[in-house]
């Protein structure tokens, strides 16, 4: 043979892409060239091919129902929260301001025995988010952090 | 579409979520291995998709950019499945690859007998189960969403040349594994000699 180099060898690397279409013209060329010639390389390729070809066959989801109705519905129960908490965010923003003024004017270190001020921040909206759910009748555990999620899409997006 | 939806148009949104919404749960059952979290991720990937109308660009590709949102939540879907077992169970070794192969009996129909359509499929199921997640990742998005290499760099937050060679691996190992199958199919015109 006149190969300028052993295709055979590198055609682990370079088949899959020259199969796939993503080599660039002169090595996909050089690909084809070796192919033409090389039995134990075209039935490789031919393998390829038609194992590429078997996964048609891998089984998907089997339920055909759409899940239209629900994402629509979650679409707007997260657009009414996310009112809702923008409001009860500036609230919550007042309430952590006050908190943080008590300990201040009464003059005690206690940080240590303070609860987490980010929880301290957010425990009005945890509440409010309770009372609502209890209110439309949904579950809590249904997602709780979406309190969070709905918390930081309060403040991202205002045109919900 | 997505730009109907910006200008928020429900009517463009239910479009784009029926349109979708069959490679999205086909993409994340094929990857996770449930239908149920299948479905939860196709929801969450479309209040994504809602969320960020305002902020889509038009010259993004946007099957691209859906894949790369249903491709995260399904990493996400598993880092946490793993974080749950490891809890469960923290002697286990982190094997990324149990998680989908189900059954632990590994049954390989001889040529001989022939593969019946449920076998097959459930040697299919298996052979892609038994990938990495990144070489299964890659070979969903490439084969079924009919991603570029590029774009599945981009929906993977990878180097071309790693998304390259991640498929290079998975379809070796696919035909690995596939052997079974590919011998079961061999064309008969091909004979048996070289
Ligand atoms: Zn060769």
């Amino acid at each position: 043979m006149m190969e300028r180099r052993c295709l055979c060898a590198e055609c682990a690397e370079l088949l899959v892409p020259y199969l796939d279409g993503e080599l660039p013209p002169d090595e996909a060329a050089a690909v084809a060239a070796h192919l033409a010639v090389c039995p134990a390389c075209s039935r490789a390729a031919d393998e390829h091919r038609r194992a590429w070809a078997l996964l048609a066959d891998l089984p998907g989801v089997a339920g055909a129902e759409s899940i239209w109705p629900r994402v629509i519905a979650r679409t707007h129960r997260i657009a009414v929260r996310a009112r809702v908490l923008r409001r009860v965010a500036a609230a919550a923003a007042a309430f952590a301001a006050a908190v943080t003024l008590f300990y201040f004017v009464s003059g005690r270190d206690n940080s240590a025995a303070l609860p987490d001020p980010d929880l301290l921040v957010h425990l009005p909206v945890v509440e409010q988010y309770a009372s609502l759910s209890d209110a439309g009748g949904e579950g809590l555990g249904e997602d709780l952090d979406i309190v969070q999620a709905v918390f930081e899409l309060a403040q991202e997006t205002e045109d919900f | 579409m997505m730009l109907r939806l910006a200008r928020g148009d429900m009517r463009a949104f239910e479009e784009i979520v029926v349109s979708y919404e069959r490679a999205v749960r086909n993409f994340a059952f094929r990857y996770l291995g449930d239908e149920r979290k299948a479905e939860d991720i196709a929801q969450e990937t479309f209040l994504r998709v809602y969320k960020a109308r305002a902020r889509w660009r038009p010259d993004a590709k946007f099957h691209t950019w859906l894949f790369t949102i249903t491709s995260r939540l399904c990493l996400n879907a598993i880092r946490s499945q793993r974080r749950e077992r490891r809890v469960m169970r923290p002697a286990a070794g982190a094997d990324d690859r149990d998680a989908l192969a189900g059954a632990p009996e590994r049954r390989t129909p001889s040529p001989a007998e022939g593969v019946l359509a449920a076998e097959r499929a459930e040697l299919l199921r298996r052979a892609v189960a038994e990938l990495s997640e990144n070489q299964r990742r890659a070979l969903l998005l490439h084969r079924f969403e009919g991603l570029s290499y590029q774009e599945v760099a981009e929906a993977m937050g990878l180097t071309l040349e790693a998304v390259r060679s991640l498929l290079v691996r998975a379809r070796r190992n696919l035909h690995d594994r596939l052997a079974p199958l590919l011998r079961a199919d061999e064309p008969a015109a091909e004979g048996d000699g070289p």
